[in-house]
């Protein structure tokens, strides 16, 4: 056939072919729009990220400190190779004129901020009039809109009069921080008439640096400088990604499930088309076309229906990401700019491809099986899925690139790999039961009953078609178990991070001859307000064992949070009652000339210490040490007062602290904090409801999405398995209808349907339930560093619903003989 | 006398009319028919394609319901009762072979023979089920899958399988189409040496003028009418 006259052939083939094409276009469609938006939205929020992390940091690199400038001597040192421009930060509340007040971020900058990125304020000139015109603020929208202010009304800071002169839109240098607080902006000059010493204001002292050209280096007296930290683009780019990696990382799982699954499906709808078809493919056969002329056909209609589904499935996520709710991303800075990528499409296009090939090609091949000689004979041939030695290696190599690819593109690609490793693992072990069902159903014989006896015939006759459906039902159900518990377990954590026992406020900065106001103060707002006041030093850990810790930790410790940077601690008599005890002795309170700690068990596991191994701190510049007594279990997430590190009392509290305190108020709403904070300016608050409320909003978002996109996986799972069922109940229509014309009732057909159906589901249903729960354990304990639990509802709803798509798709594909007329169906073919 | 010769009645037609709606249309498959068959009778129907033949015969098998008109079988009126009590009357009563054999692909010969008597709950079935393969000589082929017969061997194994459970009555759609000179004759001596040794009614529609010589009746259809 020449080629005109084959694409005309093709074509005609396309247009008869496209109910079914229709059916099988849905489900891979709807598994390319999910892998094309996580592959979009990764790519962009990665892009952007990157991108923007220079501006986020706010220079080529930033140096900070806590509470203390950087030495001027070294300042004017850097000067020479850098442009510096000095923010201070700190937490403070800002009160307006009609006593309402608010916790905010105060952000003190110079007249050379920013350096790097676009500060967009309103009115556009405020900035300007910010750093020229003293005692001015800039507030933000949240701000101005809790406190009804307006342009040119004064705000108490700290009891100085601040004149608002306009509203912060954006700032460039977020850093990863702000995520949910508010930020207010004053000039330098003011903030010297601040009196900002204590320790509950955190105040941090940070220098944005850019190169005056590429080639400048920080000098070699920063090493002089034990307590500066020192961040570059890379950190910020890192820290932000690794706050969504496991976000970004449970959309990929999800992805890669889909497109699995889309290669299930199109594997059965292809064996289920064939199937079908044998009658029309041999008639073509006789007629001359070669099974490569009809592979080719078929191969060639696929690949047209894949490459047109790939692009409809990219253009789809584009506009649907465009449309989405972005406020999800926006606390990063980050602003989808979705736009279509050759880059993109193609990797879409990539795997797509690949996936075809590794699931259909073994299907196409059972063309050659079907012979000119069944036109003669009146019969179909029983198409069976052989794979050959030649198959199988074809197959493992398109695996194996294919879990390369998807892998190196991943966040996370060796927790990936063994994602796959372990759907290869449970391939094989489908393929294995479906083999050992064969072995069983051999092995009974001289069965009476007439169900059993059709039932257990056709188990064995279907045997190849029914180690597929074993197979796509076990790997397919496995894989939705699996789904619905990861997901179920991600829901939880994200709802167990909002405590119901969280305090409403944290007051920081209480000095010790202020407790007795402050407590007062609180008991005059809500008498039965349950107050929790603990005392809190700053210090940070110099040695471990006599060893600097940061030359013994690695940075991909999960604890390593714990030896970077300034740590709070505090102090008890007994063992915090959220806090027990795991391993260890509680203290002696009389022992005073020893330093004794207690530390959380978490981070003494990961960082491998002892009881008994010794902790120097650096306390107010002296150098202190003390044993490790005992650990405790700490669980930060209760919002409640934790601390990593406590210290035995007799000891800590010579040194001098101040004090914190929890509250939780009756009625959250109804506090006025007015007086209290007229009495004790100098205390600081967060509140904490209010921090709840954003983080509510914000998982609630993320719940929402996750629930969605593991559903509509699990949708398309089960439509791929009930396309698996009908193949079975196709191919089962000619020998059912006879047997109704020999007189089997309907309801006899239908309890040999419910009979073989269970005998080939049940075991599937189990094996897969017990797979997904160990390997859900493995995974979510292990990588998603996550308490795993389970809720059998979770389980129990897929297997009911997958029930009801059982029977319903059981229903349909017998439909013809159940409530048509038998004999005219079989003569009309 | 009108008692005793109802109790010899196996069928009886009365006012039959067939319809088929398709696309809009009505299409009148069968007008007016009225006849009786009785019992051990062997009776032939005949006409040109499309006449109304196969449809006749699936009403009279209780697998189609006529627009009017009933179907009495052993008395008993086919277009009244439900499925299942037809199903059941089919099951037990009624034997049927088909011009395409329409044999249980996936069963041998011989699974295909027992299956009407194990649906049937008749003991010894395989025993007898080897009985009636060794009478039509297929005996060396029990053990073989349709797909290995030749058509001749196929519908001799088709009315081994309709004879198996002792029907009342033998449907055969056109069971001679599909097969040689040779075959036709094996097939027709069959069914006829079949139906006067078991005293089974015998009622087929064919256009194989010998196998109608050898029936007792002929019922001529044209466009769906008996023609006298």
């Amino acid at each position: 056939m020449n080629f005109p006259k084959y694409f005309q052939f093709f074509i005609k083939e396309l247009n008869k072919n496209r109910s079914k094409i229709t059916k099988v276009f849905f489900t891979i469609f709807v598994s390319l729009l999910i892998f094309s938006s996580v592959v979009i939205l990764e790519n962009n929020i990665e892009g952007e990220i990157k991108n923007n992390s220079r501006v986020l940091l706010g220079g080529d690199l930033e140096l900070s400190t806590k509470n203390e400038a950087l030495d001027l001597n070294f300042l004017n040192e850097l000067k020479e190779n850098f442009l510096i421009t000095e923010v201070i930060e700190f937490s403070s509340i800002i009160r307006a004129e009609n006593e309402k007040n608010k916790a905010t971020r105060i952000k003190v900058i110079d007249n050379f901020y920013p350096l790097v990125g676009r500060a967009i304020v309103e009115p556009p000139g405020s900035l300007k009039t910010l750093k020229t015109k003293p005692n001015t603020i800039l507030i933000d929208k949240t701000s101005q809109k809790n406190l009804g202010l307006k342009l040119g009304e004064i705000i108490k800071l700290q009891n100085t009069p601040f004149e608002v002169i306009g509203v912060i839109k954006s700032l460039p240098d977020i850093g990863g921080f702000f995520v949910f607080g508010d930020q207010a902006l004053i000039h330098k000059s003011s903030f010297r008439d601040l009196k900002i010493n204590n320790l509950g204001s955190f105040v941090g002292f940070k220098y944005k640096l850019v190169k005056a050209d590429n080639n400048k280096k920080l000098p070699s007296s920063i090493s002089k400088y034990k307590n500066l930290e020192i961040k570059y683009p890379e950190d910020v780019s890192q820290n932000l990604k690794k706050a969504i990696e496991n976000f970004i990382y449970f959309l990929s799982i999800i992805s890669a499930s889909a497109i699995i699954i889309s290669g299930i499906g199109l594997k059965n709808a292809l064996f289920s088309f064939l199937s079908n078809n044998q009658l029309k493919i041999a008639i073509l056969k006789s007629l001359g076309l070669s099974s490569q002329n009809i592979k080719a056909l078929y191969y060639s209609q696929t690949l047209l229906v894949l490459i047109f589904c790939s692009l409809c499935a990219y253009i789809s996520s584009l506009v649907l990401i465009s449309f989405i709710d972005q406020s999800l991303l926006n606390f990063l800075k980050i602003e989808l700019k979705v736009k279509f990528r050759i880059y993109e499409y193609l990797i879409i296009q990539f795997f797509s491809i690949l996936i075809f090939f590794m699931f259909s090609k073994p299907v196409l091949d059972v063309i050659d099986q079907i012979k000119v000689a069944d036109l003669f004979r009146n019969f179909d041939t029983h198409l069976n899925l052989n794979y050959s030695r030649r198959s199988i290696l074809e197959i493992s190599t398109l695996v194996l690139i294919f879990i390369f690819s998807f892998c190196i593109l991943n966040v996370k690609p060796q927790q990936t790999a063994i994602f796959f490793l372990f759907f290869i693992v449970i391939s094989f072990f489908y393929f294995f039961l479906s083999k050992f069902y064969i072995v069983i159903l051999n092995k009974i014989k001289n069965v009476k009953n007439i169900f059993f006896k059709i039932g257990i015939k056709n188990l064995r006759v279907y045997s190849s078609l029914n180690s597929t459906i074993i197979m796509t039902m076990g790997v397919g159900m496995t894989v939705l178990f699996f789904l619905g518990i990861l997901s179920s377990n991600i829901n939880k954590e994200l709802n167990s991070s909002i405590p119901e026992n969280a305090p409403h406020y944290f007051f920081l900065g209480i000095q010790k001859n202020e407790i007795n106001l402050f407590s007062q103060q609180i008991r005059q707002i809500d008498f039965q307000a349950k107050q929790i006041i603990v005392p809190m030093i700053s210090a940070r850990i110099e040695t471990i064992n006599n060893k600097k810790p940061k030359e013994i930790i690695d940075e991909k410790n999960k604890s390593f949070w714990f030896i970077n940077g300034e740590r709070r601690i505090s102090w008890s008599k007994e063992p915090p009652s959220n806090n027990p005890l795991v391993k260890g002795n509680w203290w002696n309170s009389d022992q005073s000339n020893t330093l004794e700690l207690s530390l959380d068990h978490k981070v003494a596991n990961d960082l491998k210490l002892e009881i008994g191994d010794s902790i120097t701190f650096n306390i107010y510049g002296n150098s202190v040490s003390g044993i490790i007594k005992n650990f405790r279990k700490v669980d930060y997430r209760d919002l409640n007062i934790n601390f990593a590190i406590l210290f035995n009392p007799e000891y800590a509290s010579k040194i001098p602290h101040e004090f914190m305190s929890t509250v939780k108020f009756k009625n959250d709403d109804a506090v006025n904090l007015g007086n209290l904070l007229k009495k004790l300016p100098a205390i600081n608050y967060i509140k904490l409801s209010d921090y709840i409320k954003k983080t509510k909003n914000f998982l609630n978002k993320l719940l929402i999405v996750s629930i969605l996109i593991s559903g509509l996986v699990i949708l398309i799972g089960f439509i791929v398995i009930s396309n698996a069922v009908s193949v079975i109940g196709n191919l089962k229509v000619y020998q059912n209808l006879v047997l109704r014309i020999l007189g089997f009732e309907k309801s006899n057909i239908m309890k040999l349907i419910i009979f073989e159906s269970l005998i080939l589901f049940l075991p599937v249903i189990i094996s897969s339930l017990l797979i997904s729960i160990t390997f859900s354990y493995f995974f979510i304990s292990s990588f998603f560093n996550i308490d795993w639990y389970f809720n059998f509802s979770v389980p129990l709803i897929i297997s009911i619903f997958f029930l009801f798509v059982l029977v319903v798709t059981l229903l349909l594909s017998n439909r013809k003989y159940i409530n048509f007329n038998a004999y005219s169906l079989l003569k009309n073919g | 006398m009108n008692k005793r010769l109802e109790m010899k009645n196996l069928y009886k037609l009365d006012n039959i009319h067939l319809n088929y709606h398709v696309n809009g249309n009505d299409i009148k498959v069968l007008k007016n028919i009225n006849f009786v068959i009785n019992k051990n009778e062997r009776v032939a129907i005949i006409g040109e394609s499309g006449s109304g033949k196969t449809s006749l015969l699936m009403l009279m098998s209780g697998l189609e319901k006529p627009t009017t008109g009933s179907i009495f079988f052993n008395n008993e009126n086919l277009s009244k009762i439900s499925e299942e009590k037809v199903t059941q009357i089919r099951r037990k009563k009624i034997g049927l072979i088909f011009q395409q054999f329409y044999l249980l692909p996936n069963y041998t010969s011989l699974e295909n023979v027992m299956f009407p008597m194990q649906i049937n709950n008749i003991k010894n079935e395989k025993k007898k089920a080897n009985l009636i393969l060794s009478d039509i000589g297929l005996a060396h082929r029990k053990n073989n899958l349709p797909s290995e017969l030749s058509g001749g061997e196929q519908q001799r194994v088709a009315i081994a399988r309709a004879i198996s459970f002792n029907p009342e009555v033998i449907l055969a759609d056109e069971p001679t189409g599909n097969l040689d000179e040779k075959n036709t004759e094996l097939v027709s001596d069959l069914l006829i040496n079949y139906s006067f040794k078991k005293k089974i009614s015998l009622i087929l529609v064919t256009h194989n003028m010998g196998l109608v010589k050898k029936c007792d009746r002929v019922i001529k259809l044209f466009d769906g009418s008996i023609k006298v």
